[in-house]
């Protein structure tokens, strides 16, 4: 969330606000080439179920317009364009160019072409009419986004009247011993891991502290009924490493 | 989460299969872009398949309605690779079906009639010689297998008519029963008359 001050956090670090996207920017660029890779490593894997079980609650069906914002290197879209057919659209969305890229490379390589759009934006300020799309995902990307509240309004401005939002995301372990254990990993092995695979762990640390500072399952869930989302719910995978984050626009 | 690997394993076993096959991709065109949903109930799994004229997307716990959902147990649907099964399976009621009763069909034939060359495939690691054998000898094995299977089936079916024959009849054995009681009266009546031409 931004601050009154017209400050905000990048990781534990307090920034200025128009600071924070560049900075971001530039984590991502120096990620880009090595994130998939980066993100079996880190997660064991886990993230591709994290995934899945995103795309079982998108309900996302033949015809439908999707938009994957934050979308990096295209794994959500690469399923959403086999369930959308030809008849729907998906929209890969990233504020980061060279992640457009790896994603956009990778998807074309696994022939999903046709019906995805590759769109450079800023998830606060969406570049797309009111009421377009009928699913909405951003996974672990929210964190990223200078200001969250404004991103989410804007999310629910162009989601169509019984559209849904998807948000996966890092969130706030709900088992104490786990919690302990993710954080001995997240601050010692997770920059070490980066260091060695990706020659970048500046970044990982970054990743670990952005975590940290994220909101928790219930003040995202909140954030999503003030600007508007009903029957928002939250499921929390893998103890609550990771949330996801269900609203619906009425 | 267990159900997602699950459903991910299945789902890349099943485009394995689509690649591998001569004919599955053609069949499969039948069913292309229309869901089917299908709940295993005895192991409490829920899954969605959908073909979109090149890969198969298998999603576990979908929120979504499908063209077809059928909703059996794991022994039914194995019976189900033939589609002449599915509405005997109906009517049976091991399985419950909603929707397009052809969908099902489709499936279950484009899945009855997949033809993999094995041979063929494992010739690029094995070679041709080794491959033929190899192919040849697990054809063999699996011959034997089917006929010990059948045989064993029909021995255990004559021995279970063969035994119903001699089994007693519940009727018989009732009837038996009575006999056996008007024989232990008399006999008591007749213990009593000759204890008393012994008291004289």
């Amino acid at each position: 969330m931004a601050q009154p001050d017209n400050k905000t956090h990048f990781g534990y670090q307090t920034v200025a606000a128009e600071d924070k996207a560049n900075m971001v920017a530039d984590v991502f660029h120096s990620v880009a080439a090595k994130y998939d890779i980066m993100n079996d490593l880190m997660s064991f894997g886990i993230h591709r179920l994290w995934k899945r079980h995103t795309i079982a609650a998108s309900g996302v069906r033949q015809g439908h317009c999707v938009l994957d914002l934050a979308g990096g290197t295209g794994d959500l879209t690469s399923k959403f364009s086999d369930l959308v057919g030809q008849q729907g659209q998906v929209i890969l969305g990233d504020i980061n160019d060279s992640m457009l890229k790896v994603g956009r490379d990778k998807l074309r390589n696994l022939g999903k072409v046709g019906n995805i759009e590759y769109v450079q934006m800023n998830a606060e300020a969406l570049p797309f009419p009111d009421n377009t799309f009928d699913v909405i995902t951003i996974a672990f990307g929210l964190r990223n986004v200078t200001d969250k509240d404004k991103a989410i309004a804007s999310m629910y401005r162009v989601l169509k009247p019984g559209g849904r939002l998807l948000i996966l995301e890092f969130s706030k372990p709900i088992v104490d011993p786990l919690s302990k254990a993710y954080d001995f990993y997240s601050f010692n092995i997770l920059p070490t891991m980066g260091q060695l695979v990706a020659n970048d762990g500046e970044s990982y640390k970054y990743l670990a502290e952005s975590i940290r500072m994220h909101p928790d399952q219930e003040t995202l869930k909140n954030m999503m009924e003030l600007v508007g989302f009903e029957q928002t719910s939250y499921e929390n995978l893998t103890g609550g490493i990771v949330a996801l984050h269900k609203g619906f626009k009425f | 989460m267990l159900i997602h690997l699950l459903s991910s394993l299945i789902e890349a076993t099943i485009n394995t299969a689509i690649g591998l096959s001569d004919n599955l991709e053609g069949d499969l065109k039948a069913v292309a872009n229309q869901e089917l949903s299908i709940e295993i109930h005895d192991i409490a799994l829920n899954l969605s398949l959908i073909y979109n004229g090149k890969k198969m997307s298998v999603i576990a716990d979908r929120q979504a309605s499908a063209k077809c959902a059928i909703r059996c147990n794991l022994e039914t649907l194995a019976k189900l690779q033939d589609p002449a099964n599915v509405t005997a399976l109906i009517r049976q009621e091991k399985l419950d079906l909603e929707g397009d009763l052809k969908l099902a069909q489709n499936y279950s034939a484009a899945f009855s009639q997949m033809n993999i060359n094995w041979s063929d495939q494992l010739s690029n690691v094995l070679g041709d010689a080794l491959s033929y054998q190899l192919v040849e000898f697990m054809k063999q094995r699996h011959l034997k297998t089917k006929q010990k299977k059948q045989r064993i089936e029909q021995v255990t079916k004559e021995l279970l008519q063969d035994e119903l024959a001699v089994a007693v009849h519940p009727i018989e054995l009732d009837i038996f029963k009575q006999q056996n009681r008007t024989l232990t009266t008399t006999t008591a009546k007749l213990e009593q008359r000759i204890n008393k031409l012994l008291a004289k």
